[in-house]
């Protein structure tokens, strides 16, 4: 069978982490780590860089408040709704407006490029996931051939996690 | 596993005798060259330059004390253990607080110069701005707060004190008397966070908002709290850089306090620019005549307008968008850097809110004696500072929660 291995169930993200950076020192491929979190430690400890998708929060964000500025005095043009005291094209209020489209299309670029990033939809969870991964536990998955297993089975245990099986990656 | 000797032995600022005394020589230079400048000012040809450079740094140099303590006593409140290898340094600008309250006295000799409504009383506010009612409150409430501030001080550091007396392992294993610190500490924390907010609301109504007696704004005083909390995180964040580059402290200040300082620091450069919009937006929308002149002056007139668009991008703008990057906010220089910008902008804000209101000249009153008696001013908190530091641990060495994190902190927190 394929990508067959080790996976190691942690209690702690501590323990997990130093797992990691164990099995990254013994040039061992890890299949799959799984958190119930997000986390800068793991990331850390796989020697990930960061993921882009900040950025693409950022251009959404900035194309926001240009939207915003953009609609409300678009809007205001057309309709010239002149208040006493006010300019027709005001900007202070406008300042909302733009923040909360900010806000708006920040979140849909950062939704729509993390489903991209992601390749999400999934429609069906790797051999390997254990729901207490969204719950309570951290995992890694390590692949490993027959004469490792040993190997990979101690470096998992000493790392402190609370139980080692094999599994399909 | 924690050395204790060398924990203690770190504790206390190991500087020789000459760096102090230069240090102790320019802070006391600044200090004398301040006053003499100030005490020229207001017997010279005009005298409200140097009593409204007086007030300004008076309220931001008071705030910012006030402001890094409160993050002492959050960290109480809160049973934060991430930043407590910065409580005693947050503490240190206590030891300028007592200071502050007699220089809150000397603003009584010069009431006619700076309260307008002295000459021109307004008889439906009488009641509330006449002099003796004045600074018989703000006096008492300054001298509350300091006693508070200075309590707290004095528990957290008698804990410290008396644990390196009795050796530092024999005093952990009495966990009753460190108790015995912990209980006042509970009590006091949560009172100042209530006096902080009260206090310096006060403060702000009387000292800045009463100059312009016809003008009032009910989030003002919050505005002035949450900023000053704003440049005490800044200060805090100079006093961390310091900590790490002259003291040689990296051992036991991480990247990890930088990092979520630094985002402390964010989310208050949020709340400080989000206090101002929320009272300019209501002013612009109301439009009332009594409201408005007061922001008419300072963004509109042809003196003031360019200096409020530099308080905004140096005290909100260039913060704002520096400290969305992470790996900047684990820079000590680089953030060091950003605080001092952002002291600068507050200090900026600080003057945009009391000089318009006294000053009636054409030119914006900016010269040398303005930058010597900011820089007294700065010598007076920056010489309590270092006497502070030299005299008790610079890391609340007893501290269990301090204990409690360096016990958990890994490598790779570490530099």
């Amino acid at each position: 069978m394929k990508n067959e291995g080790l996976i190691g169930v942690f209690k702690y993200l501590d323990d997990l982490v130093g797992a990691l950076e164990v099995i990254r020192r013994n040039e061992l491929k890890i299949q799959s780590v799984y958190s119930p979190v997000r986390s800068h430690e793991v990331l850390d400890a796989l020697g990930l860089k960061s993921s882009p998708v900040r950025y693409f929060t950022l251009v959404g964000a900035i194309l926001g408040i240009a939207t915003g500025f953009g609609l409300a005095t678009y809007t205001a043009l057309q309709w010239k709704f002149i208040v006493s005291g006010k300019p027709p094209v005001p900007r202070v209020p406008y300042v909302i407006i733009a923040f909360e489209f900010c806000i708006l299309l920040g979140v849909f670029w950062n939704l729509a490029s993390m489903w991209a990033k992601s390749r999400l939809p999934r429609l069906g969870l790797p051999p390997s996931y254990d729901p207490r991964f969204s719950r309570d536990r951290f995992g890694v998955m390590v692949l490993c051939s027959e004469s490792d297993r040993e190997k990979v089975m101690d470096i998992l245990t000493q790392a402190g996690a609370e139980e080692v099986h094999a599994a399909n990656g | 596993m924690l050395q204790m000797d060398e924990l203690v032995r770190k504790s206390m600022v190991e500087s020789s005798p000459n760096s102090r005394r230069t240090l102790i020589i320019l802070f006391s230079g600044m200090i004398v060259v301040g006053a003499a400048t100030f005490v020229t000012g207001i017997f010279g040809a005009e005298p409200e330059r140097a009593w409204q450079t007086y007030l300004v740094n008076f309220v931001f140099w008071t705030g910012l004390s006030f402001g890094t303590v409160l993050f002492s006593a959050i960290l109480t409140i809160t049973n934060a253990r991430w930043g407590r290898p910065l409580k005693r340094l947050a503490e240190a600008p206590g030891a300028f607080l007592p200071v502050s309250l007699a220089m809150f006295l000397v603003i009584f000799l010069g009431r006619e110069k700076i309260f307008h409504w002295i000459h021109e009383p307004i008889p439906e506010k009488a009641a509330w701005l006449n002099i003796p009612f004045l600074f018989a409150r703000d006096g008492l409430g300054l001298l509350t707060l300091t006693a508070v501030s200075l309590a707290i001080i004095y528990y957290s550091v008698k804990r410290d004190t008396d644990a390196i007396a009795a050796g530092v392992e024999a005093d952990l294993e009495n966990a009753k008397k460190s108790d015995k610190y912990e209980r006042a500490l509970r009590f006091l924390s949560p009172l100042y966070g209530i006096l902080y907010a009260i206090i310096l609301s006060l403060i702000a109504f009387d000292l800045i908002m009463s100059l312009s007696p016809h003008w009032y704004s009910s989030l003002f005083g919050a505005a002035y709290f949450i900023g000053s909390l704003y440049t005490g995180l800044a200060a805090l964040m100079i006093l961390a850089g310091l900590a790490l580059i002259k003291l040689d402290l990296g051992r036991y200040i991480h990247p990890r306090q930088l990092h979520d300082l630094a985002k402390l620091t964010l989310g208050f450069c949020l709340m400080t620019g989000d206090f101002f919009f929320t009272q300019f937006f209501v002013i612009w929308y109301g439009n009332l005549p009594e409201e408005t002149r007061f922001v008419i002056l300072r963004t509109r007139s042809f003196t003031w307008e360019p200096f409020a668009w530099a308080v905004l991008i140096v005290s909100f703008a260039i913060p704002f968008v520096v400290l969305l990057n992470r790996k900047v906010k684990m820079k000590p220089a680089a953030m060091m850097t950003l605080s001092i910008i952002i002291l600068a902008g507050m200090w900026m804000e600080r003057y945009l809110l009391v000089v318009p209101s006294l000053w009636k000249g054409e030119h914006i009153p900016f010269g040398i004696s303005e930058i010597l008696i900011t820089a007294g001013f700065f010598g007076t908190v920056a010489l309590c500072i270092l006497m502070f530091l030299q005299k008790f641990p610079v890391l609340p060495v007893a501290d269990p929660l301090f204990r409690e994190y360096l016990s958990t902190a890994r490598d790779r927190n570490r530099w």
